[in-house]
């Protein structure tokens, strides 16, 4: 039961973190980015390198996958999506995009996959660093590290869009990105920064994954329909919200699964994938923008 | 609440503006949109006084404005800041010459708040931002309210106010009085020859209803399909039946 609870926790923690970055980049240029996940599994090869590779302790590579996938993100942004939408390309061909890379950064992850295995003899396919991980009164370090990492989530965020001059500017230009560029604001510099910091916290989500979860070149393709049940959930234009709906997503998809399967037997497990698709469908159909219209209606009822 | 980093980069460059000559100065513009033209061979020049901009819909009113602001696209021509060339010099530079831009609609971020509102116009300085609440004491008392849920007018004094923030040189308003009521178009007026007059800058109105511009600005000029009609002082524009009834319906 406490292992459940743990993955439940744990998995829901994270889904959120990557919820949040898929929400933001929506929010700022309008993509739904669907290699956002890849940079989460970049972060968990970088996690597989530091321990197996270096011996050195997952934690270390952190700021590593951050700055990794974060720059990945960057470079997706810079060299293919900003440059689609100055030709006024459709919102499908932007879709396409970011699918056309997803696929390419599967396609990079298994050569590196590849080379882990040929050059140092190590497992780079279904793997798992959770033996690695340090356990403390008999709770693994991973388990309050993820609830540290939304919590931080939350906190610096608030901090930085309301508290600091860049936040609000990156709120302007979020809201309207043309007259943000009259008040002098560098918009692409602030679209730049968001997709970033997006692609690093994919990044950092999929490093504190690799320490719980198997970890492999096409996770992408399975966490996808997760992150963006949850981005769903949330309402897709709210970033508190994102971080509601991946936590719920999460919890439904491993204690919903679990106790599937204590009813029907563990044939169920490998359907889980389905609950997050019952999660987007019901929400599109009940509530179209999400929780923030379920929260809003309540907020006017109350009024 | 200490500046960051990156609103200290945005200085603005001084400039040797003669406040007799022209401020702005356009040569034979041609300007549009991607590929479709929309502006053809204009010249135009404002002085530290109201030039208003009139003419029928899609006469190229708001574009010539906006090309003084790089919001559009220059196929040929210059347009000079006293002694600047500013054509092609991209929208978020434009603050750092002096000039600012009130637009049409959606002139204030609606999810900010009001202070949050002025903070982002005025290159992320909070501290001066108390200073334009003596212009406008009308927004002092909703500064932590949401723009969004201000009424029309107030709207418009709070596009108005951000506009004027930095101590621009050159103040361009596209249509600031458009969807008010008479007496809430009259009292925007009122604020910006206000502001004309206390700050001595040059203010371009692009504005809707013909007659109240000319009675309002100093300078007048009439575009019809992206050309240049009339320029000069309102009166004679206002005593010719023909070219009034022609172009501007009155």
């Amino acid at each position: 039961m406490a292992v459940i609870l743990y993955e439940g926790v744990i998995y829901a923690c994270l889904l959120a973190v990557l919820c949040v970055g898929l929400t933001l980049t929506y929010k700022i240029t309008k993509v739904p980015n669907f290699a956002h996940t890849s940079f989460a599994v970049l972060g968990m090869y970088m996690a597989l390198v530091f321990t197996k590779v270096f011996g050195m302790n997952a934690y270390l590579a952190m700021p590593v996958s951050f700055t990794i996938s974060g720059a990945t993100a960057l470079f997706l942004y810079y060299f293919i999506i900003r440059i689609m939408q100055k030709k006024s390309q459709s919102f499908i061909s932007l879709i396409i995009a970011t699918l056309s890379f997803d696929i390419f950064m599967i396609g990079i992850l298994n050569i590196f996959a590849d080379y882990l295995f040929n050059s140092f003899q190590i497992t780079s396919r279904d793997f798992t660093l959770r033996s690695l991980d340090v356990v403390v009164s008999g709770v693994p370090v991973i388990l309050p590290a993820s609830i540290a990492a939304l919590a931080c989530l939350i906190f610096g965020l608030y901090w930085l869009l309301y508290r600091t001059n860049y936040g609000i500017s990156m709120r302007a230009a979020i809201e309207n990105a043309v007259l943000a560029r009259t008040f002098g604001i560098n918009t692409t510099r602030i679209f730049c920064t968001s997709w970033f910091l997006s692609g690093g916290l994919a990044g950092v989500a999929g490093m504190l994954m690799a320490l719980w979860f198997q970890g492999d070149p096409s996770l992408s393709f399975i966490l996808l329909p997760s992150v963006f049940a949850g981005s769903i959930v949330g309402g897709f234009s709210s970033i508190y919200g994102a971080i509601l709906g991946g936590v719920l997503v999460g919890i439904s998809e491993v204690v919903g699964t679990n106790m599937l399967a204590n009813t029907f037997g563990s044939w169920i497990i490998q359907y889980r994938p389905v609950i997050p698709f019952i999660a987007m469908i019901v929400t599109l159909l009940v509530l179209p923008n999400g929780l923030v219209q379920l929260v809003s209606h309540i907020r006017s009822r109350v009024k | 609440m200490p500046r960051t980093a990156y609103w200290t980069t945005r200085r603005c460059v001084s400039h040797t503006l003669d406040s007799s000559g022209p401020a702005i100065v356009i040569n034979s513009l041609s300007a549009g949109y991607g590929k479709t033209h929309i502006l053809f061979d204009v010249d135009f020049e404002a002085k530290n006084e109201i030039t208003a901009i009139v003419g029928a819909n899609g006469s190229g009113k708001s574009t010539l404005l906006k090309s003084m602001f790089g919001l559009c696209d220059v196929f040929s021509g210059t347009v000079r800041f006293g002694d600047l060339d500013i054509t092609g010099i991209a929208t978020h530079q434009m603050y750092k010459h002096h000039i600012s831009y009130m637009a049409q609609r959606s002139n204030i971020f609606a999810d900010l708040t009001i202070r949050e509102n002025l903070t982002v116009s005025n290159l992320g300085n909070r501290d001066d931002v108390v200073s334009v609440y003596d212009l406008f004491p009308e927004l002092k008392s909703k500064e932590t309210q949401k723009a969004g849920t201000l009424s029309g007018g107030q709207r418009q004094l709070l596009a108005m106010a951000m506009a004027i923030i930095t101590k621009p040189q050159v103040i361009l308003f596209d249509e600031p009085t458009a969807g008010l009521s008479p007496k809430n178009a009259q009292h925007i007026l009122d604020k910006i020859g206000q502001i004309r007059v206390e700050r001595d800058v040059c203010v371009i109105l692009v504005e809707q209803s013909v007659k109240r511009a000319l009675n309002f600005c100093d300078t007048a000029y009439l575009l019809a399909s992206g050309s240049v009609i009339y320029s000069g002082p309102p009166g004679p524009l206002l005593a010719d039946k023909d070219l009034a009834k022609k172009y501007l319906g009155v």
